[in-house]
């Protein structure tokens, strides 16, 4: 049971649509929040996938916006499933029994680490694990190792993608500020296709802003942006 | 908004209508939107806008969100004594134990941007904490709205505004209008020298290029002293 509550990633105040109007301003496309590109050059569809990939990208390489969730450990089980919208994982705690905030941070281990170290460690079950692996394992798994013996709680601090945007108004996961530069990063995604629509000079001149936009991001995250 | 608030949404357009020439290219909607992304660009870059948030601690709780209004927090207080910041991965190292324990917070740290972490965590609720840090963007909607900018920054402002808008016409209009931009970076990096110092400043302001052209010109006049010995030898 958490004692306190998960902390979803935060959506903001701008939406897709808005995102939307301003790439077709920028593409000369009539501004209708995006719902078509009558040019035929670029699919409603696809803009929406480039925003969901370059948000995916930002939020990897910036670890901008943070969530915290919780998974109830069981006795004998070492391997958890992990959100399917997780980007990035933070930081893993893990709390022994079934309540308190007695959370301890688990450290990244790796398997060929643990077979040089202790060919059994698969086998072996403490009370309280002491680290976490996610190599050799399906995506969005979890191992925590060794494996406990009791009840226990992962609390989790991971980068999430948040509600996916599909072009019907949805609150985008970046801060307001930050979707100047989503906007140069889709815009360089739309103008990189191969095509009728390819423009390589404006493309680079896109990439170069968003990437101005990650530096800024991590400067932010980092806690030193601004002196 | 306080009483710095000098420049409209109308000053904007009409200023950045001057620097684009024709009026049926662009559409004053599209120009507000694009003077909000300006805005919201020059935030990114200075933090400029300033907020403050308060929330009430809960008892047993280390984690508190900052909402929508905050980009960031810089500056917490507990019942009006600042806390220091640290990290949560620094107290993981020096504490591995630093949730179990209880007390009033002494130490607040990030978790990303949006989440704020409390150190120690405390054990009962109700307290005021005081969240400063950078605020999202004041967005022009109105004609008559105001923003708290400086006339120093104005004209930067409104220039790579344009810049940005001729980014639909291409080719030449839009090649001249990037001088803009290096002016509009330069203006931001005078409110925020760690802007100054970052890699991509100093790459789009000719700074790398200027360091690399010094070391090979170091090297050319080098080995140009060194091949007038050899010769001098012979």
């Amino acid at each position: 049971m958490p004692p306190y509550p998960a902390i979803p990633a935060q959506q903001w105040n701008v939406t897709d649509q808005q995102l939307m109007s301003d790439l077709q301003l920028a593409t000369l496309e009539p501004d209708d929040a995006g719902a078509t590109w009558p040019s035929g050059m670029w699919t409603q569809a696809q803009v929406v996938s480039w925003i969901n990939d370059v948000v995916r990208d930002f939020m990897h390489r910036t670890g901008l916006t943070c969530a915290i969730d919780f998974i109830t450990g069981a006795p004998s089980q070492g391997s958890y499933d992990l959100p399917q919208d997780m980007i990035d994982l933070r930081r893993v705690a893990w709390r022994a029994g079934i309540s308190g905030t007695g959370y301890e941070e688990l450290t990244l281990v790796d398997t060929f680490q643990k077979d040089q170290s202790d060919p059994t460690w698969a086998a072996n079950e403490e009370q309280v694990p002491t680290g976490y692996l996610l190599d050799l394992l399906p995506s969005l798994t979890l191992r925590v190792v060794p494996t406990p013996n009791d009840l226990g709680e992962a609390e989790v601090t991971m980068t999430t993608l948040g509600t996916a945007a599909d072009g019907s108004g949805i609150d985008l996961p970046i801060p307001d500020d930050y979707t100047t530069y989503l906007f140069w990063g889709v815009l360089a995604e739309m103008l990189g296709k191969a095509g009728e629509a390819s423009d390589p000079e404006r493309a680079a001149y896109c990439r170069e802003r968003y990437e101005e936009g990650i530096e800024l991001a991590r400067l932010m995250v980092t806690g030193v942006a601004f002196a | 908004m306080s009483a710095y608030s000098t420049v409209s949404l109308t000053d904007f357009i009409t200023a950045i209508r001057a620097d684009l020439g024709p009026a049926a290219f662009w559409t004053d909607n599209e120009i507000r939107n694009f003077i909000n992304a300006g805005l919201r660009t020059w935030s990114c870059l200075t933090g400029f806008w300033s907020g403050t948030k308060t929330i009430a601690t809960v008892g047993n709780r280390p984690y508190y969100a900052l909402g929508t209004s905050l980009c960031f927090g810089a500056r917490v207080e507990l019942n009006g004594v600042a806390l220091d910041p640290g990290s949560v991965f620094e107290w993981d190292q020096q504490d591995p134990q630093w949730m179990s324990e209880r007390g009033e917070p002494e130490m607040w740290a990030p978790v990303g941007i949006a989440i704020i972490a409390l150190n120690p965590i405390p054990p009962s609720g109700g307290d005021t904490l005081v969240v400063h840090g950078t605020s999202i963007t004041p967005i022009l909607t109105a004609p008559g709205d105001k923003i708290n900018i400086g006339r120093e920054d104005f004209n930067a402002l409104t220039d790579y505004i344009a810049h940005t808008l001729q980014f639909k016409s291409g080719g030449a209009e839009f090649k001249s209008s990037k001088v803009a931009y290096q002016a509009f970076l330069k203006a931001a990096g005078v409110r925020n020298e760690k802007l100054r110092a970052s890699n991509f400043y100093r790459r789009i302001m000719g700074l790398e290029q200027d360091r690399v052209l010094k070391q090979m010109r170091r090297m050319v006049n080098a080995m140009a002293a060194e091949s007038s010995n050899v010769i001098g030898q012979r």
